[in-house]
Formats: C-alpha cells, structure tokens, sequence
C-alpha cells in the first residue's frame, strides 16, 4: 500500500464534461437544430470551453490517496477540502460502468457509509487497477473488524447494544381482525384517498352521466324544497338543513370509504418478530410486505389522536435507518392501529428493556403552561392589530379568538410534555389533543443539542434534543426544560450516547 | 494516523503532540474576529457597492418622485452603513458565545448569539469529517472541521475558526483509533 497522493485517471476531464453536457444537451440539439450556417460550431464551443475548463479544474484539484485507516480525498484549490472516510465505516461501494466506461476501461466509484442520501465520495473516474484496490482494503478493514468483534463484546462498550437475542421462532405480536381494520378507517380518514382515485377513475371511464342519473333523482326534491320556501327565514332554515345533511352525507361516504380503503389495503396484517427480525405483511389484492431487522429501529413512535381514544386504540410506527443504499430510510408502521393495552408488550418486544406502562414522567417546568398560554396571546395581540382596519369589532374577535382558548390549550400542551430517561432509552412524550410518545434507545442517538432560545433566556429554560438517524416525523425534542433540568438531561444523554456503540 | 501519511501530507502535521482531549473549554482562535471581520468588509464592498452604485444613479437621473428620491440616496446608504457595522460587530459577539470541548465522551461544541446552542457527538458516531479552507480562511491560517454523523437534523457539525493545525489535530484525535468502530 503507498500513501502517496494519487489523481484521477485523466479521463476524468472527459467524463466531467459530457456530465456536464447532458444538462445543455437539449437547448443545445434545439440549437444546432435551428440555427443556420456554420455559427452553431462557434456556440458548441462557446460551451464546451468553460465546461471543458471546469473539468480541467476539477481533475488538476483533486486528489487522493489510501492511508492505513482512511481514504483521505482533497479537492479544491481557493476553497479546499480534506475528507477522511475510514475504510470499515464504507457500507456500500457502489461501481458505475456504463458502455463508455466499459469501452475505456474505467469506472465511476462512489462510496457510502449509509449516512446520507448522497455518495459520501465520488471517484470519477478511476482506472480498472484502482476499483480493486479501494474494494480490497475495505473488505480487508472489515475482515479486521469481524476479527476484533470478540474483544469489542468483552469491553463495555458493547454494553446497550442488542445482544443476539434468543431465537425462540416466530412470536406474533400484531394481528389485525376485520374489525381493527373497521375502527382504522374510520379513525384515520383514507376516504380522500379513494375519492380522489375513484374520481380519476370516473374521469378515465367517462361514466359520469351513468352515475349522476340516480342520484340527482334524491338532490332535486331537496331542492325544489328550497326554491319553493314561503319566506325568507323558512329558505335560510331550510338552506342550512339542506347543507348540514350533504356535509353529513359527504363525511359518512367518505369514512366508509376509508374503512373500504383499511380493508383492502390492510387485510389480515401481521407482525411477526422471527429471530432478529420483524416481519410485516398485508393487502387483500396486493400484498405487502416488509421486513426489518431489529437492530435498525432508531425510533419507535406511539400515537393517539382524539378518536384513537374514543376507541381505547393507538398506532405504533418506527423509524428505521439501513447501511445498504436502497430503502436506507424508512417510516413504517408496526401496528396501524392496536389496542391501548397492546402497546406494552409490542414495545417490550421490540425495543427490549423499554416499558410505557409505568414510566415515571419528568413534566416539563412549572412555568410552560403560563408561557405557552402567553405566547397564545401574544400571536393573538400581534393578529389582532391588522384587524383594526376591518373595525375594532373584527380585533376583539380575533383577540378573545385567541385569549379564551388558550388557558385550557395552554395547560393541555405543558401537561402534555414529559421525557423519561430509563436504562436503555430515552422517552418523550408530547401533545394534549394528538399526543405521542417517541422511544429512542441511547445506542441509535447520534448527536444531542441543549438550545436556548430567547424566549427560553427570559423564561430561565432550555430544549434538549437527541438526534437519531431515520428522517423526518416524531423527534426526541424537548422543550420547556428548567435549565438545571436540561443540563442534567444534556449530560445524561451525553454520557450514554459515548459509551454505547452505534450499529446500523 | 499512521506517521507516513503525516510525512506524505503538508498539511496534516501537528507542531507538536498538544492533548486534544483535554475536557476543557476552548474559545476559536483570536483570528476568528479579524478573518470574520474581513469577510463583512468583503460582503459589504461585493454587495453593498452595486447597489450602492444602483441606487445612486436610478436617484440621480430617473424622473421619481421626492421621497422615492431620499429613500434611494439616504435610506439605501444608511441601511448598508447598518448592515455593514452590524456585520463588523457580529464576529465579537460569535465569538464571545462560542466554543468547544473535546474529552472522552467526544466533542462538544457552542455556539449561536441569539439562539444558543451546544451540540455534542460522541467519537462512535462520526461517520467521517472534512477540514476546510476558503481563500479568507487561508489567509489567517485558519480552518473549519465538518463532523458528518448519521443523524437527521446533526447530520453534520461544524466548527469554524480553528487554527489549521488544531482542526487537523482534533480530527486525527475524533476518527484515531477503530475502539468504537462496530459496523
């Protein structure tokens, strides 16, 4: 192995600038094809020049080399950049060949650690002799790995990391009956869904007057019933009447629709927990399955809105986060809908030493409800002034609009708010009307943030926030801190996020 | 690290072994305010002077009104004069609220004026870094160090106004050794 700097292979420059020339490619055909004489010659160079140049550039600034650990790439020249990507932390290496690659004897590397969606390192272009190079030392950096791993179990790191559980076979721990499926839809509102494809559908088939035939034959007596009213209060009522039932009508065929969408879509849903995976499937025409293993659950999110509670009924999602380049980050469902009392043994099982039974909720400081409740009305006051041009009647409206309800949103919101930091997991939870509990374990954070806002300095508070991998949705973030609180927070999370081990 | 690579490398090679890890909180270094405030005299010569020059010329020549007339020729000058001092302050008061810490747990770093902030990352998680020179940076020796983790909001981390040396230092001590590596 050398360590001395490397550069491209100099068909790089080639390659930079067809890339490049791909997005012109099409003003540019226009171009040629429009344009008369010989001038279109003048332009395609005009062009290719300064692309020519910037390929030039890009292949004389970069370089790289392989050291005992790490590809160390530099780039740049004005601006310039050393990365370092360890070889064992390449989970993917991702070799492009197209024909004129194949025909010049060289390729297009990319290299992915599985953290973002972009390549963390693109060699383009490289010569046949280099690919098997950078793919020897990352297996043989991973052979090294596997190696060390008995000594790694031994240390504490290794400790909170999932321990290969016992295989006891397949555990089932959801399963969806046709009535689940009934309370899903008619909890969760799919009938947009298949309103807005059946319109689609009605659009294509052109069966619009077949369909309207019947039921027009109920509209019209309703109606009549308006236009022949005796007096303009009777019209007004019955106007209203009249609009009440078709909303009624609307909402009850769309929630049917929905719990037909449930149906379908999610008949006979299971998940199963088979050794170190969890297995889904579902569907009544197409069905759908998906599988992740267990040691890639960064997140799980426990939520229940208003009807969800009507119906004693949660949905449990988790967010996942995968080295391989394809479906690196998810968002899935481990049970759309479940019983309340369910929701226990599925975390159990899933995220092994976290419970939400009994958690000893922190709740957030004692001021949180007197500020939100004040920010309410301060959002209100600020509205409030521009309504002064439609008349002061207008400003009040919009300012008890917002004063009245706030006492009450006020204190369900900081009642809602709550975190838990237990043995393998931290635990927040958050909402007053849609509440959610999102569970990360302190192997899967990443990074933590004490914030401070402003707003937070006036109020002696802070937010602390874990960081996970998996995207978007439910967060660990936690606001309305005391700032004693959340340094104790920040510095738990601190200490049990260096000593356990991260595995995709 | 291995020592070859700090021969083959100009850049990478510390003066001397100063223990990174030390657990203490360290201010950027002192050029952090000059290199931030040669920037702001940058932005405000590159930006501020077009439409300086713009606004100049449309107040001179063009047939508007009076006040549009003050607001272009004493309103405009006197925001970028705003603007201009606001950012030759800004870099003082960055650098009061910022700093960072490395110690066994990893790195720790603080920042923000209004919005405070301290972000930690433990070693384990770095999935690689990046230490970075723009031309203003070069020329006061400084570097910024880019942490790249597999987290959503933290995916990267950055600390700017590092001497070139400590950057590099900090990183070879951030991505050292293989102990918390179990991909």
């Amino acid at each position: 192995m050398t360590a001395s700097d490397r550069k491209l292979h100099p068909l790089s420059i080639l390659f930079a600038v067809a890339g490049q020339l791909k997005s012109f490619a099409l003003p540019a055909i226009l171009f040629i094809f429009f344009s008369k004489g010989a001038t279109w010659q003048l332009w395609a160079m005009g062009f290719s020049v300064p692309l020519s140049l910037i390929g030039v550039y890009r292949y004389l600034t970069f370089r790289y080399r392989f050291d005992a650990d790490e590809i160390v790439i530099l780039t740049g020249l004005f601006f310039r950049n050393e990365r370092r990507l360890r070889y064992e932390r390449i989970q993917n290496i991702e070799v492009v060949r197209n024909p004129a690659h194949r025909l010049l004897r060289v390729a297009d590397i990319r290299l992915q650690t599985g953290g973002g969606k972009e390549p963390e390192a693109r060699l383009s272009v490289l010569g046949g002799g280099a690919v098997d190079e950078i793919r020897q030392l990352v297996f043989d950096a991973r052979r090294g790995l596997a190696g060390a791993a008995p000594t790694a179990m031994a240390a504490p790191v290794a400790e909170g990391e999932e321990a290969p559980a016992v295989v006891t076979g397949d555990t089932t721990l959801v399963r969806l009956r046709t009535r689940d499926l009934i309370i899903f839809g008619l909890i969760e509102n799919r009938g947009m869904i298949v309103i807005g494809a059946m319109l689609g559908l009605i659009w294509e088939a052109d069966v619009l007057d077949l369909n309207i035939g019947p039921g027009w034959s109920v509209v019209r007596p309703l109606l009549n019933a308006v236009r022949d009213s005796s007096s303009t209060l009777t019209m007004v009522l019955r106007v209203i009447g009249v609009g009440a039932l078709a909303l009624m009508v609307l909402f009850a065929v769309v929630r049917v629709l929905s719990v037909a969408w449930a149906i379908v879509r999610l008949h006979g849903f299971t998940l199963v927990h088979d050794g170190n995976e969890l297995r889904s499937s579902c569907g009544l025409l197409t069905v759908t399955r998906s599988t992740i293993p267990a040691h890639r659950i960064q997140l799980v999110t426990i939520s229940e809105s208003p009807l969800h509670r009507l119906f004693k009924r949660v949905s449990v999602r988790v967010q996942t986060a995968g080295g391989d380049a394809q479906a690196s980050v998810s968002r899935e469902w481990l049970a759309p809908i479940l019983r309340r009392g369910d929701a226990e043994a599925l975390i159990r099982d899933v995220l092994p030493g976290a419970s939400v039974a009994n958690t000893a909720w922190t709740p957030a400081h004692p001021d949180a409800r007197r500020r939100i409740v004040r920010e309410f009305m301060r959002v209100g006051a600020l509205l409030a002034i521009p309504a002064l041009l439609m008349g002061w009647w207008a400003s009040l409206a919009v300012l008890l609009a917002f004063t009245l309800p706030s006492w009450r949103i006020g204190r369900g919101q900081a009642e809602g708010y709550g975190h838990h930091l237990g043995d393998e997991h931290v635990m927040f939870r958050s909402g007053w009307l849609w509440r959610h509990v999102s569970i990360a374990p302190y192997s899967k954070v990443q990074a933590v943030r004490m914030g401070e806002s402003p707003f937070d300095r006036r109020w002696k508070m802070s937010s602390v926030a874990a960081d996970t991998a998996g995207g978007g949705g439910n967060r660990v973030d936690i606001p309305y801190l005391g700032v004693e609180r959340a340094a104790t927070v920040y510095a738990h999370l601190t200490r049990r996020a260096a000593e356990t081990a991260f595995r995709w | 690290m291995n020592d070859r690579a700090n021969e083959e490398s100009p850049q990478a090679a510390p003066a001397a072994p100063v223990p990174v890890a030390d657990g203490v909180d360290h201010p950027l270094d002192a050029r952090y305010l000059e290199y931030g405030r040669a920037v702001a005299v940058i932005m405000t010569l590159t930006v501020a002077l077009p439409v300086l020059l713009a606004a100049g010329l449309i107040a001179a020549f063009a047939d508007l009104p009076g006040f549009v007339r003050l607001i272009l020729g004493v309103g405009v000058p006197a925001l970028v004069i705003v603007f201009g001092a606001l950012m030759f302050i800004w870099p003082a008061k960055e650098h009061r609220h910022a700093s960072y810490r490395l110690d066994s747990e990893g790195l720790h770093v603080r920042g923000g004026v209004f919005w405070r902030r301290r972000i930690h990352v433990p070693r384990s998680r770095i999935q690689h870094t990046d230490v970075s020179q723009g031309p203003v940076e070069r020329h006061f020796g400084l570097a910024t160090l880019h942490v790249f983790t597999a987290g959503t909001e933290h995916a990267e981390v950055k600390v700017q106004g590092l001497s070139h040396a400590r950057a590099v230092s900090i990183r070879d001590y951030l991505i050292g050794d293989a102990q918390h590596d179990g991909v």
